[in-house]
């Protein structure tokens, strides 16, 4: 088919108005949160469908005609999810999609794909419910790329990732039939889970039309804590100690010492620029728990010697704590030109080695690291900063040696970013050549003309 | 085409985008659109990527970056600070120098800087302006009986009336206080409030004679100048600027306060962009930091107390240009609260664009349609017979939804015409 004529085919499927074709405005769909370069690669058109039906269809003509769909939530993906391999492509843009029904009586949310994460979690507050999930994007991301990619977030150290409160689906498959996999049911075993394969897929499977979300009631308070330390040792001590001690922290951030300068040098409101790290601690739960949990923490940090433990005792403090959280990554990246960063996981008894490994890499190539992130559950982001074109080289040799440390302790070179277009070489050192095979075919059953988002998680493991 | 310096400057800009998109869930125009050149994320791209000659500065580029509102929201979430609507109404002008804009907007942009023919134009207007309406059979304003889109009226837009009565023959040049004079404060009533809403405008200067001011009504004043510069016609608001700013300096008076949130914005920031080398920029530089919307300026300067009672139910809908090109949202507030009787209701989204935009509307209108229709919604779900805000275009383009969704028995005010009747003035 031609290119007009797949324009028209499409056109008479959504309609005109819910179509880009212009070049000037497909340009926008080069990019996401992750892009440095503009991709060559400008797609045919955007659809923007409303229905369900609407994508079946488009999905029937892809297939007829092998034509490569990317679906596109918000964009706000940090592993080159979206990235445009190849030219000629349909963009699917399941921005329409914005459904929010919450189901107070069976504890769940049926939603569309393009509902943004923040609307889904304030509707379900209004029931007394919540939907922890809280990826740094979740006030703009929206819930089917938090699916695709089974993001993850601060509160996961607590109540775990995405896939956690994904109950069904419903998704459009490349040939475009539609299947409804999972339940409003608690248990649900009929079948394979397939439910959960498609959590995390990253596109390359189906298109996510509508999800059931799983839903829990609503902690009533919280409490914040912040807590410094001397050495990144004691400090990484500390986060195993404290997630053995019996109280499950409801979010656990970690900072080193250049992302405490860096917020300290923007917000100026006192941070200790002289500890090495940082722990920012939130419990939750009913009220008069809240106070026990805090002070069990205290105790373990005051015995592995902490230099500085603030608990919060108004919204104020706590928001300033926060603040230092949310700042942190702006600040840093105002240091470098650019930056090369990653959402590594190890064990969360091994984080002291992690966490020492970075700062050695970061001396044996010259090059300024940081790292902060979600110490709790073992995930953190390490901040890799360059200037030239020279430091680039570099920067991109330290993240290998220390993906390849990752590997070798027994973690996980992505926590919650997915594979994307950026971690395809790490696949086949991760999961061993038998398990990636068994992910090749079970994608080649599915999509075996491969045009579901081709070249994300796989690249040149699977051909046409 | 577009001056080299000006391109590498809005080039510059527009790269410190990072693309994380957080602009999408707060702009009005991606929540109807859906496309990712209808929010900033993806406009700021394509101004970069002309700037790098990747695409042509042509007529689809042009729409794409006049599809916005303006309301700010990207601005007020971007971790960037990027000044977007800045760009936008830079890259306007860019396109604006070189082609033509449509011929009304031309006329319209150079009347403006005529004072008085608008002046005339205006007054001969209100009497003559049924053959050109027809009332609307509930609620205020008339519908237009011919579709003249480049003039923005649509057969089904409610048009608000021209008074035969504008705010010139309801209040004189100087207006002394009553009781002591505090200071002496110069009112810029912009258009609306002058020639469409002039009884909120009596209320204005009613409640700060009240409060001890002396109000000066400065008669070489016009047009703000907003709705040229929003359009690209830099030339056309630069003569404004100077005119308005000449004539405010001429007054002597300590402040100089506005009701239309607009006019504000465009007083204490948006000349900032139009005067350049102009003579004016240091008495600009001066007055600016003078210039308080109405409802800041009571409560920074007004003593009120005894207030009368007004029963009632009132939501209040923050102006994009107040809540955020002013700063001004918890003021207007409490005011109205401290009303005995008036129960005030918040709304959901209160400061979220109500889609009026000033010639947005008039370009999009369906568009801007479908936006104020979340805003009714919004507004009916309270249960309040009135809605207060402080800018006459969103209060014209309120009426307009409100008539459309069947709810004329609802009314629009500005909120110095609820405090003008808590504090027994005449307004």
């Amino acid at each position: 088919m031609q290119d007009a004529q797949i324009i028209k085919a499409v056109a008479d499927i959504v309609g005109q108005e819910n179509i880009v074709a212009d070049k000037e405005e497909l340009v926008c769909y080069l990019f996401n949160a992750r892009s440095r370069e503009l991709s060559p690669n400008l797609p045919i058109l955007a659809a923007q469908p409303h229905t369900s039906a609407e994508v079946s269809q488009i999905m029937r003509l892809a297939y007829e005609n092998a034509i490569p769909v990317i679906p596109r939530g918000q964009g706000s993906c940090l592993s080159d999810n979206t990235t445009l391999d190849m030219p000629g492509t349909i963009i699917l843009s399941l921005t329409h999609f914005k459904k929010i029904e919450i189901d107070p009586a069976t504890l769940t949310a049926v939603v569309g794909p393009g509902a943004v994460t923040a609307d889904i979690k304030k509707m379900a507050a209004t029931h007394g419910l919540f939907y922890p999930p809280d990826p740094a994007s979740y006030a703009y991301s929206t819930i089917g790329g938090n699916i695709a990619t089974d993001a993850g977030g601060l509160q996961c150290v607590k109540y775990g990732t995405t896939k956690s409160y994904v109950a069904g689906l419903e998704v459009v498959l490349p040939t475009g039939d539609i299947i409804h996999c999972g339940s409003k049911c608690i248990k649900d075993v009929t079948g394979y889970n397939l439910t959960q394969l498609f959590t995390g897929s990253e596109g390359t499977l189906g298109v996510i039309t509508e999800i059931i979300l799983k839903l829990i009631p609503l902690p009533e308070g919280k409490k914040a804590m912040l807590v410094a330390f001397g050495d990144v040792d004691k400090a990484a001590h500390a986060i195993s100690e404290i997630m053995v001690s019996g109280v499950v922290p409801s979010i656990m951030e970690f900072m080193d010492n250049t992302l405490i300068r860096a917020v300290e040098e923007a917000t100026q409101q006192g941070f200790p620029v002289d500890a090495a790290a940082m722990l920012l601690i939130e419990v939750d739960g009913y009220k008069n728990t809240l106070d026990a949990q805090a002070e069990k923490i205290r105790e373990v940090c005051e015995r592995l010697g902490a230099v500085q433990i603030r608990i919060a005792t108004t919204d104020e403090e706590a928001a300033h704590i926060w603040t230092a959280r949310r700042m942190s990554l702006s600040a840093l990246y105002k240091k470098a030109r650019s930056r090369l960063s990653g959402d590594p996981a190890a064990p969360i008894n091994r984080l002291a080695d992690v966490l020492r490994k970075l700062e050695e890499l970061g001396k044996k190539y010259n090059i300024m690291t940081g790292c902060y992130g979600h110490a709790g559950d073992g995930n953190v982001h390490p901040c890799i900063l360059f200037n030239t074109d020279e430091e680039h080289q570099r920067a991109i040799k330290l993240r290998g040696e220390f993906h390849e440390f990752i590997i070798s302790i027994g973690g996980t070179v992505s926590a919650e970013h997915g594979v994307g277009h950026e971690k395809i070489h790490y696949l086949e050192r991760q999961l061993g050549k038998a398990q990636l095979d068994c992910l090749i075919s079970i994608k080649k059953a599915i999509d075996p003309k491969n045009i579901m988002n081709p070249g994300c998680i796989f690249g040149e493991y699977i051909h046409g | 085409m577009v001056n080299a310096s000006e391109l590498e400057s809005i080039r510059k800009a527009a790269s410190s985008c990072t693309y994380c998109g957080a602009c999408q869930a707060v702009c009005p125009v991606f929540d109807k659109v859906g496309a990712e050149a209808a929010c900033s994320r993806g406009r700021l791209l394509q101004l970069r990527l002309m700037a790098e000659g990747v695409i042509d500065p042509n007529a689809s580029l042009a729409e794409s970056i006049t599809r916005c509102a303006l309301c700010k929201a990207c601005e007020a979430t971007c971790s960037s600070n990027i000044h977007t609507t800045e760009l936008f109404m830079r890259f306007r002008r860019a396109v604006a120098d070189h082609t033509p804009l449509p011929l009304a907007k031309r006329i319209a942009f150079t009347a403006l800087g005529y004072r008085r023919i608008f002046d005339l134009c205006l007054r001969l207007g209100a009497p003559f302006q049924k053959l050109l309406f027809k009332d609307a059979p509930e609620g205020p304003g008339s519908f237009s009986r011919l579709p003249i889109p480049a003039a923005g009226l649509n057969k089904r837009r409610l048009i608000p009336k021209l008074s035969t009565q504008p705010l010139r023959s309801r209040v004189s040049p100087v207006t002394s206080p009553r009781g002591a004079k505090k200071m002496r404060v110069a009112f810029f009533p912009g258009c609306m409030l002058t020639y469409v809403y002039p009884e909120a405008g009596k209320a204005v200067v009613d409640v700060l004679t009240a409060i001890g001011m002396e109000v000066v009504l400065p008669d070489a004043i016009g047009c703000c100048g907003t709705p040229a510069i929003t359009s690209g016609d830099f030339v056309a608001g630069r003569t404004l600027a100077e005119m308005n700013i000449k004539a405010l300096e001429a007054t002597g008076a300590e402040a100089v306060i506005t009701a239309c949130a607009t006019c504000g914005t465009a007083l204490n920031h948006e000349y900032g962009m139009v005067l350049d080398d102009s003579p004016y920029s240091e008495s600009w530089a001066r007055l600016k930091a003078n210039v308080y919307d109405f409802s800041d300026f009571l409560v920074k300067f007004g003593e009120i107390n005894k207030l009368l009672l007004v029963e009632g139910a009132v939501t209040y809908h923050d102006p994009c240009h107040l809540v955020r090109g002013m700063g001004v949202s918890a003021q207007p507030r409490q005011l109205l609260a401290a009303i005995p009787g008036l129960e005030l209701r918040e709304m959901k989204d209160a400061d979220r664009c109500c889609g009026c935009a000033g010639t947005f509307s008039a370009v999009h209108y369906d568009l801007a349609s479908k936006i104020n229709d979340d805003k009714i919604a919004n507004i009916k779900a309270t249960g309040a017979a009135t809605v207060a805000t402080g800018c006459s275009a969103c209060r014209m383009h309120i009426e307009d939804g409100l008539s459309r969704n069947g709810l004329s028995n609802v009314r629009v005010l500005h909120t110095a015409q609820i405090i003008a009747r808590a504090m027994g003035c005449a307004g």
